[in-house]
């Protein structure tokens, strides 16, 4: 019962403020979607000290017969739900908290849909981690599409904002699509969807439908987590309000189809094949959102891209055989990330929400030294320094890269360096320099309120010590990982000379980087076009099947097929009109043919003796 | 319990003839919510009371009629039936609901709705052939006055094509009927109409490809499959509101049930020989209507090809042969009439409002008519088939299905799931969502706009409180069907 709790009361939450948060108003409503959250996080530490001692599992109802087969949804709690739960919920409450600051100046404006959305997106996010079925999860899955399709475009007025939500969602079924006959497929291949029995049987089944069944299934965790090719929407679902993105990509949605493929591990530890296009994917759209990361300047699109980029490291880790590696560093992630997009939050929000440029700000440290704080430990933690959490969780990774091969892990150190600069870029324009603000706006920037700031800080904390939890989250998913020297010295001095790179340039100002980026336009038009992915999506394939959509309706449909309908009407008329001549009454005419007839037929008679 | 499906039938005829003798509005309205309350709720009992266990018909009523020609009163239902009927009872009475503020010629309208209601309680009770066919054609003739009377600005040619297109494909299926029951005649000796005496004929393959072929042709036209579904469009943009629910959500129904009340029992090894021609017609519907969907500037018509693409999930789950398929096809027969039946509301309701179906004129309502903006959102993912939603485990089901023995069809029809969210999102996008594009003179007349008044409401919340339902405890829904279903496939 107290298990089930953790997953109803966001959803409660949700229901109540759906309903009546028009009545209750925008804070009550705010209050009750946190109060969602926080119950849940507490209910999921105790799950978790349950879950750790003995994994276990709650049956809800039976859902719907299939053949002779009885879906029953369930929640399953063993180590990795429920960690990955108290996680979720930890960080989704503390952004509903930032949020609450964040939209203040929005209540009174139907803010409330914005807590309900915010507490359905949890439940969904939920239902994908407790799920015991292959279903259940599907039901999640498509659950946060719709929430992030409702936060993203939770500015509707806005053209940019519809939009991008509208591609999110298309992307996100594409994946969905693929996701759904992965379920089809394991179904057939084990006669059940409960991801236990599945783990009991995967030995037994055929090898090549296994890694047909995974591979599809991972189709749906490439849309989800905006992966290659799935991947425009990620950085465009920035349209939605900063605590939105700081949710979609720190433990929900986009964590989703990491999880995913963690929690069915078995099944893809054993058809190799569809591991190595795990890893093949995870390692290109790291490289590519990297390499994409180093040329925007919108304050939260880089981040986007920083978080493209790490999620396909897990996916790498994961392809690569390192489960541990991958689900640790999607916890930490969790936290540094969060923790960006708070920081980027708090300064479009000292700027009214009308600054969105990185070069349009510029010597923040002064006003905001929180913020800076905040976002220094985040950032540092993500490029990977010791002793914060990111190191710790990076360097697993990246030890199983170079011991898987060279290749793969020079291609890690490769993004880490990116990883390094591009982070640190963004923070050095956004907090060192001259104040290119001003002018902008009356009065200077200031702190964010306190709603605000507790929040960050409190997942400052975590992004600071969650890494040394390295050793006991090992324990408790039963895999021993130790420190390796090498690697951890070498990627320290990567991460560092990223930094330093950074650092001489944006501060010290040694090179003019925009003179830098001019003289090499081609390179940095097409890492900021994202190798022309993105007009490839919007102007050639959605662009084309519109186009050939009311082409087709034009002519198919409106010439040919209705055209051929609405010819049977002259058709008709003008036989019958034919034929009416015959009988008009006309007395010559019957006397004619009458004659006529009687002639022809005399005449047949005659000859035809 | 065999009364009260007689009862629940010829309810509304009775409803009908009053209406229309009492010409006065106030009583026509209310008589007709009422009555089809009533049967709703008759319905809803004979539901609850179904023996899911076991085979064949139950409420059985069978009366001599024309016993010279074999023909007579027979009705019943099985598990499909009496979904079919529990639906279409509901969304009957969600159509008399939202046509309470109906000025024109009220006392016609409800009556001509009334008898329509008892001609398709009719088809899906019927078991005799001659039966079936009065109740089949008896639907046109109140379905062409609702569309010629109180249709938009074509609604004369939409009406006659409505008619004369679907009478040619009545015409092929009175020929089958006609064919089979000579058949029987020279076999037996023993002239009869009725369905369950036919059931027990394997007929020789020729006559089987030409019966299929004939009945086909009838149901196709009425479901519509492509490409006999131009129908369809025209007429739908041209009915109004409650016409289109309707048709959509009942009439629609008819040819698919059709296919798996006849076609696949009556003529099972001809059915086996047309699978790859039904499920090419199919995997066309569901993509070609996809794309006519989203080529669509007027609402309507965007929802009529939404329907036309969802009727090929319909077809491509019944010849699948597969018992999980065929239940998948029979679910989304209810499904569909409950998500297109609320889209087409919601459509109706921006009409009377605005006055215009067309996405040029409209955008950025999502602000001015809330309560609209939810409704018709929760509408647009049943139709979708997003979980949780009845439409979601139907299609599942027609998809698993069909994967088994036909993977790659499936996989390829499954691109409608994708589709259809993008022609739904694209719509209600232009509809709801861009206020910034809007000229001041719109946003000035979308200030004055009034939200849905409680018959709306209502009429939304019967719908969608089914399909919420259904999608969240399919159990009992299925289950009702499995043994239509095991029967149809010869199990």
């Amino acid at each position: 019962m107290e298990a089930l709790a953790i997953l109803l009361s966001p959803l409660i939450a949700f229901l109540l403020i759906g309903l009546f948060g028009s009545r209750m108003g925008d804070m009550a409503s705010a209050v009750l979607c946190i109060l969602g959250g926080a119950f849940s996080f507490l209910l999921s530490l105790w799950t978790t000290s349950k879950a750790l001692s003995e994994p276990f599992a709650v049956k809800l109802y039976d859902f719907m017969p299939i053949g002779n087969y009885t879906l029953t949804l369930g929640l399953y709690f063993d180590a990795l739900s429920s960690i990955t739960t108290s996680v979720v919920t930890f960080v989704a409450t503390l952004i509903f908290v930032y949020s609450v600051g964040y939209m203040k100046e929005l209540f009174g404006q139907w803010t409330f849909k914005f807590y309900a959305y915010l507490s359905l997106f949890l439940f969904a996010m939920l239902l994908i981690v407790l799920s015991d079925n292959l279903l259940g999860i599907f039901f999640g899955w498509e659950g946060v599409g719709l929430a992030s399709y409702l936060l993203i475009g939770y500015f509707h007025t806005q053209k940019k904002a519809s939009n991008a939500s509208l591609e999110a969602f298309t992307l996100n079924r594409v994946g969905d699509w693929l996701f759904l006959f992965g379920i089809i497929a394991t179904f057939y291949l084990f006669g059940t969807l409960s991801i236990t029995e599945i783990f009991g049987k995967v030995q037994a089944v055929d090898k090549a439908l296994l890694g047909l069944a995974c591979l599809l299934l991972f189709g749906g965790a490439v849309g989800k987590s905006g992966q290659l090719p799935l991947h425009t929407w990620l950085p465009n679902a920035m349209a939605g309000p900063t605590p939105v993105s700081a949710l979609l990509h720190a433990a929900t949605m986009v964590a989703a189809g990491v999880y995913m493929v963690a929690r069915l591990y078995p099944m893809f530890e054993n058809s190799p094949q569809s591991l190595k296009v795990v890893a093949l994917i995870g390692g290109l759209t790291a490289l590519f959102a990297a390499l994409a990361a180093t040329s925007h300047t919108d304050i939260k699109k880089i981040i986007a891209f920083s978080t493209m980029s790490q999620l396909g490291l897990m996916f790498l880790a994961l392809g690569l055989g390192d489960k541990m590696g991958a689900m640790f560093h999607l916890t930490t992630h969790a936290f540094f990330k969060a923790l960006l997009f708070l920081s980027a939050g708090s300064v479009i929000h000292a700027f009214h929400h009308h600054l969105y440029e990185i070069y349009e700000a510029g010597g923040l440290k002064r006003y905001m030294p929180a913020t800076y704080a905040s976002f220094l430990v985040g950032a540092l933690a993500l490029a990977g320094v010791f002793p914060l959490s990111g190191f710790w969780s990076k360097d697993l990774i990246i030890a199983t890269a170079y011991h898987v091969s060279f290749l793969w892990g020079v291609l890690t150190s490769v993004v880490s360096f990116l990883t390094a600069y591009y982070i640190f870029r963004e923070g050095f324009v956004l907090f060192h320099g001259e104040e290119r603000f001003r002018g902008r706006q009356e009065g200077e920037p200031h702190e964010s309120p306190g709603v605000m700031v507790v929040p960050m800080v409190l997942l400052a904390v975590m992004a600071v010590v969650a890494g040394f939890f390295e050793g006991w989250y090992g324990g408790v998913l039963g895999v021993k990982k130790e420190l390796h020297l090498d690697i951890a010295l070498l990627s320290t001095f990567v991460a560092l000379s990223g930094i330093g790179i950074a650092y001489l340039v944006y501060v010290r100002g040694f090179v003019d980087p925009h003179r830098v980026y001019e003289s090499l336009k081609p390179l940095h038009t097409t890492f900021r076009e994202q190798f022309f992915t993105e007009r490839l999506y919007h102007n050639v394939l959605a662009g084309g099947y519109l186009f050939y959509s009311k082409i087709l309706y034009m002519t198919a449909e409106r010439q040919l097929i209705d055209g051929l309908v609405n010819l049977t009407y002259p058709t008709v008329r003008s036989t019958g009109s034919l034929f009416r001549t015959l009988q008009r009454g006309k007395l010559n005419f019957y006397v004619l043919s009458l004659s006529f007839s009687f002639l022809l037929l005399l005449a047949l008679t005659l000859l035809w003796r | 319990m065999e009364l009260l499906l007689n009862l629940a039938i010829f309810l509304p005829l009775v409803g009908a003839v009053a209406v229309a003798l009492v010409r006065k509005e106030k009583f026509a309205k209310v008589v007709s919510i009422s009555l089809s309350s009533l049967v709703f709720f008759m319905v809803l009992y004979l539901f609850l009371n179904f023996n899911w266990q076991a085979q064949g018909f139950q409420y059985i009523t069978r009366l001599e009629w024309i016993p010279s020609l074999g023909i007579s009163y027979h009705v019943g239902v099985d598990g499909m039936a009496i979904s079919l009927l529990l639906m279409t009872a509901l969304v009957f009475v969600s159509a008399f609901l939202w046509s309470w503020k109906v000025e024109d010629r009220p006392n016609l309208y409800f009556a001509l709705f009334l008898l329509l209601e008892t001609a398709c309680l009719g088809v899906f009770s019927a078991l005799d052939f001659f039966l079936f066919y009065l109740f089949w054609e008896g639907m046109l003739i109140p379905m062409y006055f609702i569309i010629g009377l109180w249709g938009h600005d074509r609604k004369v040619y939409a009406a006659n094509k409505f008619f004369v297109y679907t009478f040619f494909g009545s015409v092929f299926l009175l020929l089958g009927l006609a064919s089979i029951v000579v058949y029987g005649y020279m076999m037996t000796g023993k002239l009869s109409f009725d369905y369950t005496f036919h059931l027990g004929f394997s007929y020789p393959l020729m006559l089987q490809i030409a019966g299929f072929l004939l009945f086909g042709l009838g149901f196709a036209v009425k479901i519509p499959m492509w490409p006999v579904h131009t129908w369809l469009p025209d007429a739908h943009v041209e009915a109004p509101t409650a016409g289109s629910v309707i048709l959509a959500a009942v009439l629609l129904k008819m040819g698919t049930f059709g296919f798996v009340r006849y076609s696949l029992p009556l003529f099972p090894e001809a059915s086996k020989h047309f699978i790859p021609l039904i499920f090419f017609l199919s995997v066309v519907a569901i993509i070609y209507a996809a794309m006519m969907a989203i080529a669509q500037t007027h609402i309507k018509r965007l929802i009529a090809y939404s329907s036309i693409s969802h009727m090929g999930v319909v077809t491509l789950g019944t010849f699948a042969m597969d018992l999980n398929a065929l239940n998948g096809a029979i679910y989304m027969m209810v499904a569909h009439g409950l998500s297109s039946g609320a889209l087409f509301m919601s459509a109706g309701f921006i009409y009377d409002r605005v006055h215009s179906y067309h996405m040029e004129d409209l955008g950025g309502l999502a602000r001015y008519v809330p309560k609209l903006a939810v409704l018709f959102m929760l509408s647009g993912l049943a139709g979708i088939g997003f979980p949780g939603l009845a439409g979601f485990v139907a299609e599942f089901l027609v998809f698993l299905g069909t994967y088994k023995n036909f993977p790659l069809w499936a996989f390829v029809a499954g691109v409608g799931v994708v589709l259809s969210a993008v022609y739904f999102l694209y719509m209600y996008k232009r509809v709801m969502f861009e206020e910034e594009t809007l000229s001041e003179y719109r946003l000035e007349k979308w200030k004055h706009l009034k939200d849905l008044e409680t018959h709306h409401t209502l009429s939304f919340l019967l719908l969608i409180v089914l399909a919420f339902l259904m999608g969240l405890y399919p159990y009992p829904f299925v289950k009702i069907l499995e043994q239509t279903s095991k029967y149809v496939l010869g199990g």
